[in-house]
């Protein structure tokens, strides 16, 4: 047995002649808190949409729990929390209300409506109706409505977009609160940075294939291998590049008084002294880590067209 | 293929339909306005057949209400059910229902049942306070005429309900659902007047029971 929660095979999917999604293989371990990147239009949308059944795979199989979703219908959306991209909901119903609605749908207990909004914020609101509430405030309202019958697998498509800087923090928290808790998280997202944050592992998706799935940091380190030594000099910058370029540092920029060249890590000390023999004085310097985003701009290319993620019409 | 229907599943998408949409505006609106039509009618429907213009009793109110009857409900019932599905569809609503450990089936059953109260509230409502009101003044006789009346009523426009919720389960956009649902009302109407034309012309009398004349309506409709 493995302990996958969630795999996707060989999933296909093609919208009139669009190929959305092009046999995709996604391996999400429990206890994950797996981050699903990709630019708008790549396929992350339909490919959450067919793990919840809302959408057809033209072909391949969805497992949850090791056992494939055509088989268990229905059953296969119990225990998974979900939660669409840019979800509305009943304009006439109450935040409570709409807590206990989908309540009775995932048979969860009654008294966690209440906690749960809570949970996130939103008691004060719990008597009035959806329908004056902004997009943020629905938006919470939905991570509340996923998180009910404390669910295995939480699916969240985009779930900060819409959401200010304060709540999207707290939405993080909650993340990886449940995932202390043991669920497994999986949520899509174009921005890096939050990725990056929380989670153990990533995917990146682009034009409907799997660019790489590993963890965070060996999507990180596997584009460059090096960090990046950013210091800033006064005197001659452009002799001091000529000097670390005939040393063997050939991956070296220079904007005015600042160098940047890519190093490893044992290496830091051989630049400063080129540096020093190069009469260049070091006013300043850090290291930069290479980033997701580095990584994410590197996998997907310069030329990825941008497109609407494509619905189920 | 077995049934995939959890009663419990569609009770609760029926009072979630229920609640929703019984405090949309244009339900109370419409209910208000049948309370009102059923009383004018019943004062001033006699006037246009010659008679007196006083209270009548139910059977002739119901016999001038049977032919608006039949053309309002089918529009609320369209109007409830043309979005039911493509609406929330296209507002992700649909999809986190879905997502939840329910069938099709529950959802379908549940938003038909929870759209058909509401049906069943306006015209109890709109129906009942101004039959109850009708009655107080000019009468009770023939009042099960007039519950008949309203149950007809109300089976005639859950044909139309389940009719435009279909219309908005395979409609891909909800101007595609409402457009038909419209098809459905007018053909609805061409194809029961055309009936009653033939009915009439082949001998069928109009005046003798307005009540039966109606349900014949509602047949030929359906």
């Amino acid at each position: 047995m493995t302990d996958h929660i969630l795999q996707t095979k060989a999933l296909k999917k093609t919208f009139k002649n669009v190929q959305a999604v092009k046999g995709l293989d996604l391996n999400v371990e429990k206890g994950d808190i797996y981050g699903f990147l990709g630019p708008n239009g790549a396929g992350k949308t339909t490919t959450i949409k067919m793990m919840l059944d809302l959408t057809q795979p033209d072909s391949g199989d969805i497992l949850i729990n090791g056992r494939n979703t055509r088989e268990t219908g229905v059953l296969a959306r119990k225990g998974i929390g979900y939660l669409p991209e840019r979800a509305q909901f009943y304009r006439n119903l109450t935040a409570h209300q709409t807590m206990e609605f989908f309540a009775e749908l995932k048979d969860a207990p009654k008294e966690e409506c209440d906690e749960l909004l809570a949970k996130v914020g939103m008691e004060k609101w719990r008597d009035e109706k959806l329908g004056t509430f902004s997009k943020g405030m629905v938006q919470l309202v939905g991570v509340a409505q996923a998180l009910l019958g404390s669910p295995q697998i939480l699916i969240l498509d985009e779930p900060t977009s819409g959401l200010d800087p304060r709540w999207a923090r707290a939405l993080k928290d909650i993340m990886l609160e449940m995932n202390g808790k043991g669920t497994t998280v999986f949520f899509s997202s174009h921005l890096l940075s939050e990725v990056q944050e929380i989670c153990k592992r990533v995917a990146i998706l682009n034009k409907g294939q799997l660019v790489i799935e590993d963890t965070v940091s060996r999507v990180s380190e596997g584009l460059t291998g090096k960090p990046k030594l950013i210091i800033r000099v006064s005197g001659d910058a452009a002799s001091a590049v000529k000097a670390l370029i005939d040393a063997g540092f050939s991956d070296t920029q220079v904007h005015g008084q600042v160098i940047s060249v890519n190093v490893d890590a044992n290496q830091k000390s051989q630049v400063m002294k080129i540096l020093a023999l190069a009469n260049a004085d070091v006013e300043d310097f850090k290291t930069e880590e290479s980033s997701l985003e580095d990584a994410f701009i590197k996998y997907i290319g310069e030329d990825s067209t941008p497109g609407g993620d494509r619905d189920e019409a | 293929m077995k049934p995939d229907i959890n009663i419990r599943k569609v009770k609760a998408i029926a009072k979630k339909e229920f609640m929703d949409n019984v405090r949309n505006r244009w339900v109370l609106a419409l209910s208000m306005i049948f309370l009102l039509l059923v009383i004018v009618i019943s004062y001033f429907g006699g006037a246009s057949s010659g008679g007196d213009v006083e209270f009548q009793g139910f059977k002739a109110t119901v016999a001038t209400m049977s032919t608006l009857a039949a053309m309002l409900l089918p529009i609320i019932a369209i109007m409830l059910g043309y979005s039911a599905v493509i609406g929330e569809s296209e507002n992700g609503s649909l999809g986190v229902v879905m997502g939840c450990p329910v069938s099709r089936n529950d959802v379908i059953i549940g938003k038909f049942l929870g759209l058909g109260s509401v049906l069943l509230a306006t015209i109890f409502l709109g129906f009942g306070i101004s039959g109850v009101i009708v009655g107080a003044i000019a009468g009770f006789e023939d009042s099960l005429a007039y519950l008949l009346f309203m149950v007809l009523t109300f089976l005639f426009s859950m044909f139309f309900l389940g009719f435009s919720i279909f219309m908005s389960t395979i409609a891909t956009k909800r101007s595609t659902a409402i457009a038909g649902g419209l098809v459905i009302f007018f053909s609805g109407m061409i194809a029961g007047t055309i009936l009653i034309g033939i009915w009439v012309a082949t001998g069928g009398g109009h005046g003798s029971d307005d009540g039966g004349g109606h349900a014949g309506h509602d047949a030929s409709t359906a």
